[in-house]
């Protein structure tokens, strides 16, 4: 899976976990440039992103990410070591 | 801050319950976000009950409760207690303390050592500490720790990020000497984040006014008045994660153990997401750490871990001695461990408070 459709599938559950589709998802995008993403809707997210890519972020990686983009490299980094 | 004392047990626990049931499905129209984010949300934070007391109730009533159901199991006797000690942020009155409510009401002995300490989440482990620091010092045999809270009657109906969890409980605890070794103890503090976890009005500082029962919105769209319990979730799950596994990694280097030598983890539970971050955290199987008394009986802050004992463990502490480590986190900020074997029980249980008419 490339990073762009990673992206594209975080996009799919932000939209799912916001309620609302009114936002541009690109590599760049940080979180508090989405109306409603707040902490409860950062859980929600992220615990979609671990169901959907069958993986588990430790407190490290919950942290680790300004941008969608860093976001999708820690999905990829943990996917490769599967 | 790390302590270690010794041959103490904890003997009896009785949790008391409200009898009512609040449903979270029930209430979702009353919060300000979609009903479907908020069914989302409830099914990945594992909402679903939470007990919820009367306007009227108070702690000492269920205290009462339960220490009368002790009696009445000949696991004590009034005239053998030598303290009451009383961790809690739902006191019956500003003055008396609830621990003299207690005493004159059993007519226990002039000199039983009363004393109520505030605590919040992290109060189950202070009140255990303040009990054999009791002991060591008087040479008491058998202390009567009491914690508790009614603090859905602080918490405003609309706000999401706190109605959900909160649910009311007494526990009423025996601690008596025993012959079970070491009893090793932390505890940190960080005052510098008070207000994550706090009820800014209704004190001497902030007095209750019409004003102060207002609500407001916040950034995200959920609402709440100076009047209601406020907690900083990202702020305290942030700190949570931060300091609590390297403290009871700490604690547990201090005691000899491992993840493997500790039967059972009995933590303070928030919310399921951040009791289960936080074994994940630590790498600690999902059999020896519980996540589900928010989701059945909401979150009573001082009588949760008493209630996670008795729910989850109840039966198998009445029959054999267990290692375990309690740990308490939040208001304060604050965070502690402690780590024991305890003996077998005398009773272990949760009754549902009687309301006579």
């Amino acid at each position: 899976m490339t990073k762009q459709e990673i992206i594209h599938k975080i996009e799919e559950i932000v939209a799912t976990s916001l309620n609302h589709h009114d936002f541009v998802m690109t590599g760049n995008t940080k979180p508090e440039e989405i109306t409603g993403w707040d902490s409860m809707a950062n859980a929600m997210i992220l615990t979609a992103i671990e169901q959907e890519f069958s993986v588990k972020f430790k407190f490290s990686d919950m942290i680790a990410w300004k941008t969608i983009g860093d976001l999708a490299n820690i999905v990829i980094a943990k996917v490769e070591k599967l | 801050m790390n302590r270690i004392f010794s041959n103490k047990r904890i003997s009896a626990i009785v949790c008391v319950l409200p009898e009512k049931i609040v449903r979270y499905a029930d209430e979702l129209e009353d919060y300000n976000f979609p009903v479907r984010q908020s069914e989302m949300l409830g099914k990945m934070m594992d909402y679903n009950t939470r007990r919820q007391c009367e306007p009227n109730d108070s702690v000492s009533e269920y205290a009462i409760q339960g220490i009368q159901r002790l009696i009445d199991q000949s696991v004590i006797r009034p005239e053998e207690i030598d303290a009451i000690v009383v961790a809690s942020s739902s006191q019956d009155y500003i003055m008396p303390s609830v621990s003299y409510l207690l005493q004159g009401h059993f007519n226990l002995r002039e000199d039983v050592y009363c004393c109520d300490i505030v605590q919040q989440c992290g109060g189950y482990q202070f009140g255990l500490i303040q009990s054999f620091m009791l002991m060591d010092t008087f040479g008491f045999r058998k202390v009567l720790l009491v914690t508790g809270e009614m603090t859905s009657k602080k918490v405003g109906m609309h706000d999401r990020n706190a109605r959900p969890i909160i649910g009311d409980a007494v526990s009423v605890t025996v601690i008596e000497p025993a012959d079970n070794g070491a009893i090793y103890t932390d505890y940190r503090n960080y005052g510098q984040m008070a207000d994550a976890i706090m009820i800014p009005a209704g004190g001497l500082k902030m007095p209750s006014t019409p004003e102060t029962a207002i609500e407001t919105k916040d950034a995200s769209g959920n609402l709440r008045a100076l009047d209601h319990f406020y907690m900083d979730g990202e702020g305290v799950f942030n700190f949570v994660m931060t300091h609590v596994p390297p403290m009871i990694t700490d604690v547990l280097a201090q005691s000899g153990d491992s993840i493997d030598s500790i039967d059972y983890f009995m933590f303070h539970q928030p919310n399921k997401y951040m009791v289960d971050r936080l074994a994940d955290e630590l790498e600690i199987p999902s059999d020896k750490c519980f996540g589900n008394i928010v989701g059945i009986y909401g979150n009573a802050s001082t009588a949760t871990i008493p209630l996670n004992i008795c729910h989850n463990i109840g039966s198998i502490a009445t029959d054999k001695p267990l290692r375990l480590c309690l740990s308490g986190f939040g208001g304060g900020l604050t965070c502690n461990a402690i780590v024991f074997t305890n003996p077998s029980m005398d009773c272990c249980e949760i009754i549902d408070f009687k309301r006579t008419l």
